[in-house]
């Protein structure tokens, strides 16, 4: 979830409401799906970095830090919060954009088409920044380029000074060796060439270079004079870089994917499009795409259109308010009425709520409205056969009989190294021993899924040298093998395995506890039914492990440890071991 | 010891009572075996009853005990000087204490010294006999004489260090209710051997320390998280729900993103939350018909949604990983729901593993226990989302829920669990839940009137809580401390 600082002051001024506390903010953030993570201010938070006191050129101005939930990038600045909450608190109706026609024309060349093919622009006319502002509006910028954009790799936007600047614009692709400017906050030129080694040291911009790495020729934007805008998704160039007397903003985005340009540009004009004067419209500029010859007008500020059934609000919820009542929840979420009857309504919803994908989401704003506390809470109840798996019933069997044997039961984890399921055991890397095997683990702990649950037993008794001997322990848990008869290629399977250690090889418990379990689950021991035969493991000590069949197949082993598995495991006394496969002694196969 | 306690019991019969000490006194005998005599005669319950006395009395110290056999060490000095005199050095030398004795045989008078004598200073005894009074006085305390002897002497002894006061605690005995002069030896166990010869009738039987512990058996013992998991099973058994089958730690990115109306660029399937599988790398044999609606409702939308409008991908939603949550086998198990003829209002749950690529730390491991329960049935509302909830975490004894609207991608709405935390006097997360979204439930097929409703929290979270453990190591996986585990009580949520 994505968090946002915002200025208190700022915020209380926004939504004209000075008198709240602290506590009240909360409530109110609760209630509307918003989490206060910390009352704060830039001392505090320069102190808690730096752990030291911070110099007075700090200000002790109460922030607020706020977690936003991942769907609402129109609330990711101090100006879109304030415009929901005000919808939210004072039934305020929300900004509508007002599009003004093009005047600016945006070429692309399709040289880009295989590197970032989707261009958009919009331009804000005569803003006004202050201080604050301005860092709000790189701060959005930068929360957008982290979530919607991906970290830049589906998209990514740069705004810019129109008034330094000669339309028309163009959206190319160079090679590098063909580019040279000065980046923003550069003393001098870098070259084209340079531009990636020169940024993979920064500790800021070094995460967006690969994104590049692997193109013969990088995008470019630039005017009518060749003056580079920006250099996508990198960065921006010097010339053109906005600042606190910047009064026309043109704003350009290039994308993979054009959804997610269009949301990443509504959520930026729709909040900043308020320090425009007049406040809220937004110009337009026209896309031009040189080998169709098509022309967009964007950005699309088009209100969407959704109509909703009453009833069917009231059902979902499990409420039975009024119509009336209903639209309020409704324009508290800034959806705007635009026609209602006694069964259903017409509503805007504005093109900055990208999260409203389905009715079902103005449902969920129906019931913000409304407050979850006002919900009736009503159970139903319905007489279905309750049903659990016969697996499951049968392990919780196993576990019992084995724990009352003396045995304590340890969870180990499903995830192990190649060596504790493989070398450890002195296995080979035979067909029938094959591990499933994780791709990206950060860690040699987890390399693959289990194939056995005696690692997790000998690693647990590792851990554990003060406990008196003997250690009994045991684990009734899934190993995870290959198989290629189901969709995934892989298949739990369900396993007990107990481990006996102390000064003696407790061989005769391991093997009095395989004899209990199966006299336990009524299963005699006759050849044909179960039977014991002489084993091969290599995990025993020679001579000293034995197979169990059931039915003439292979269940598990028994036997005691060869003296290099508890060494490999750091055990410095005798262990003897059991391990069956649950399914065909319970009949579950 | 038995003779001891038989010889007092006889004097006991004939005096009715005595006391330890003048008894020790009486019978020459030491005092403190005599007490350990009186003892063992009071454990065989009532044979005699005992009163606890606290006296002084004076006593030898080492070296009066030395005086009262030897004699006092001017005594010595005087015994040890020849009729001729002896040089002063080699009398001090033969003697111990020497230079104590000889100038207290001085200040009597008993000896005199030539200083003058030509090979050095020569003692010689000056009186003919002398009447040794301080090992007199010694013997006289040795044989607890001690009303004979002066104040003054009793002075002067202790100032020489020969005798001190000690506090002495002693015993006055007399019979007790079921006195006897005979002792038989007390049982500690009733045998078999006892019952079978009858003997169990004559003997008497030691009393138990009831207060001592008893012996740890050896018994085995269940898992703590598997016992709060048998706990919550429980639960939605008695809310009649029927467990799903979670035997699937490896699942396709279909089942557990794409079937569930997760966006193929969802940050949660990036390769540093997931585990991706190298061996098998994909799924295959996915339900097609169904597949290609999931590929519609992403990309271009449908059953009245907009869709994320990108570029679905199969070779993504192939990719198999270890399951991120339990959601996959629900969105399974609701898929087959949805091909039955006629759909069937359904409870289920599943308590089992899920796996994320974290870090490690003290609260986060790489896999975890999910809880998950979920009610199909046609007209569900939020409002019996709720219902449910209360239900379940009532039975689980928290009884003060708050809901707060949430983010969840195949659930809306979605709402957060907050209970009320009596300890840290402030809400805390404890639950998520939701509806779960008609792009996700249309393409299964099931019927348009049909909700789904779904809550779900961690088995880990509430386990700790319980047991009040702060490290989630010491609960799962093998760091986990086996005294714990066999040390462990008993598991009742509602308490």
């Amino acid at each position: 979830m994505p968090t946002i600082l915002v200025d208190k002051q700022e915020l209380f001024t926004l939504l004209n409401n000075p008198s709240l506390n602290d506590s009240e903010m909360e409530e109110i953030l609760f209630s509307y799906g918003l989490e206060m993570d910390e009352v704060t201010s830039e001392r505090k938070i320069h102190e808690k970095e730096r752990g030291s006191l911070a110099t007075l050129d700090y200000s002790d101005d109460v922030l607020y830090r706020i977690e936003i939930p991942a769907n609402r990038y129109d609330l990711l600045s101090t100006e879109g919060l304030s415009i929901a909450l005000h919808s939210f608190l004072h039934l305020a109706p929300p900004p509508k954009l007002i599009p003004t026609p093009p005047k600016i024309d945006l070429y692309i060349d399709s040289a880009v088409d295989p590197i970032r093919p989707v261009c958009l622009a919009a331009i804000l006319r005569n803003i006004t920044f202050t201080k604050k502002s301005y860092d709000s509006f790189i701060s959005l910028q930068d929360k957008l380029h982290t979530n919607i954009c991906r970290h830049r790799r589906l998209a990514s936007m740069g705004t810019h000074d129109l008034d330094t600047l000669t339309p028309p614009f163009y959206y190319t692709a160079k090679h590098p060796q063909d580019i040279c400017f000065t980046p923003l906050n550069q003393p001098g030129d870098i070259k084209g060439t340079q531009i990636l080694a020169h940024y993979s040291n920064d500790p800021k911009l070094k995460k967006y270079t690969h994104l590049l790495a692997n193109h013969s020729k990088f995008p470019l934007f630039l005017d009518a004079n060749n003056t580079v805008l920006s250099l996508p998704p990198l960065i921006n160039s010097n010339h053109s870089k906005i600042t606190l007397k910047t009064r026309n903003v043109f704003i350009e985005i290039t994308a993979e994917n054009k959804n997610r340009a269009d949301i990443a540009l509504n959520a930026l004009v729709a909040n900043f499009s308020l320090y425009c004067d007049p406040a809220f419209t937004v110009e337009t500029v026209n896309i031009h795409r040189n080998i169709t010859h098509t022309v967009e007008t964007t950005p699309h500020l088009e209100p969407r259109r959704l109509t909703v059934e009453y009833e069917c609000i009231r059902k979902k919820i499990g409420i039975d308010a009024s119509a009336h009542a209903i639209n309020t929840c409704m324009q508290k979420m800034m959806l705007t009425i635009l026609s209602y009857n006694t069964t259903n309504c017409i509503v805007s919803i504005p093109p900055y709520r990208a999260d409203i994908l389905h009715a079902c989401d103005v449902v969920e704003d129906v019931a913000i409205g409304l407050g979850f506390d006002n919900i009736p809470k009503k159970t139903v109840s319905f007489y279905r056969e309750v049903k659990v798996p016969l697996m499951h019933a049968f392990a919780d069997v196993v576990r019992h009989t084995v724990a009352m044997c003396g045995y304590l039961e340890v969870l180990s984890f499903a995830l192990c190294s190649k060596d504790e399921c493989g070398a450890f055991l002195m296995r080979q890397q035979q067909e029938d021993t094959r591990a499933v095997a994780i791709s990206n683990s950060n860690t040699s702990e987890f390399e693959i899924l289990r194939t056995s649950l005696i690692p997790g037993l000998l690693k647990t008794i590792s851990f554990n040298r003060e406990f008196p001997l003997p250690v009994r322990v045991f684990e009734v848990g899934d190993v995870v093998l290959l198989d290629p008869s189901t969709d995934t290629g892989t298949r739990n399977d369900k396993r007990l395995a107990a481990v006996h250690t102390g000064h003696t090889s407790g061989f005769e418990e391991i093997h009095g506890l395989l004899d209990k379990l199966m006299q336990t689950l009524n299963v005699q021991k006759s050849p044909g039914a179960f039977d014991i035969r002489k084993g091969a493991e290599c995990m025993y000590f020679t001579g000293r492990g034995a197979d169990i069949y059931y039915k003439d197949a292979k269940v598990g082993s028994f036997g005691i440890l060869h003296p290099r598995v508890l060494e490999c495991f750091g055990l410095g006394f005798v262990a003897s071991v059991v391990e069956v496969r649950l399914a065909p002694l319970g009949h579950l196969i | 010891m038995a003779e001891l306690s038989e010889k007092l019991l006889t004097i006991l019969s004939e005096r009715n009572e005595f006391d330890t000490l003048d008894l020790s006194i009486e019978l020459q005998f030491d005092h403190q075996r005599l007490v350990g005599a009186v003892k063992s005669l009071q454990s065989l319950g009532d044979v005699i009853t005992c009163e606890q006395r606290n006296s002084k009395q004076w006593e030898l110290t080492d070296e009066g005990k030395e005086i009262a056999e030897k004699g006092s060490h001017e005594a010595l000095i005087y015994e040890s000087i020849p009729l001729e005199g002896i040089n002063q050095n080699e009398l001090l030398g033969r003697v111990p204490n020497g230079k104590v004795g000889f100038s207290k045989a001085m200040s009597l008078g008993w000896i005199q010294i030539d200083k003058a004598a030509k090979d050095g200073p020569r003692v010689t005894k000056k009186v003919e006999a002398i009447e040794d009074g301080v090992k007199e006085i010694c013997q006289l305390v040795k044989n607890f004489q001690i009303d004979k002897i002066t104040d003054q002497q009793k002075n002067e002894c202790k100032k020489r260090k020969l005798i001190s006061e000690v506090k002495i605690v002693s015993y006055f005995v007399k019979k007790g209710t079921d006195f006897k002069t005979s002792v038989s030896k007390q049982e500690i166990e009733l045998t078999a051997d006892m019952i079978a010869s009858g003997s169990w009738k004559d003997k008497s039987f030691k009393p138990y320390n009831f207060n001592a512990l008893g012996l740890p058996p050896a018994s085995g013992h269940l898992h703590p998280l598997l016992k709060v998991r048998t706990q919550f099973r429980q639960i939605f058994l008695e809310m009649g729900f029927s467990e799903m089958p979670t035997n699937n730690y490896v699942e396709s990115s279909f089942w557990n993103f794409d079937a569930l109306f997760q966006p193929q660029q969802h940050p949660a399937r990036d390769a540093h939350d997931t585990f991706f599988i190298a061996e098998p790398e994909e799924a295959h044999e996915f339900p097609m018909d169904y597949l290609e609606k999931v590929k519609t409702v992403h990309s271009i939308g449908g059953y009245g949604s907009q869709g994320y409008k990108y570029d679905w991908k199969l070779k993504e939603a192939a990719k198999n990983i270890m399951r991120t949550h339990t959601t996959g086998v629900s969105a399974r198990m609701l898929y087959q729901l949805a091909q039955k003829e006629k759909f069937t209002p359904s409870k289920y749950f599943s308590i089992d593993r899920v796996f994320r690529n974290e870090t490690l730390d003290a609260t986060h491991l790489a896999e975890f226990h999910q809880i998950e329960g979920l009610v199909a049935d046609y007209g569900l509302t939020l409002g019996n989302l709720m219902g449910y909830i209360e239900q379940f975490f009532k039975k689980y004894g928290i009884k003060k829920l708050r809901f707060k609207p949430a983010y969840n991608p195949y659930t809306e709405p979605s709402m957060e669990i907050f209970s009320y935390h009596e300890g840290l006097k402030k809400w805390v997360e404890v639950g998520n839940s939701g509806v779960f979204r008609p792009e996700m439930l249309l393409p299964m097929g099931l019927p348009k009137n049909v909700s789904v409703i779904a809550w779900g929290l961690s088995l880990e979270r509430p386990t700790m809580i319980k047991y009040g453990i702060s490290n989630i190591r010491e609960l799962f996986g093998p760091k986990v401390n086996l005294q714990k585990i066999y040390d462990n009580p008993l598991c009742r949520l509602d308490k």
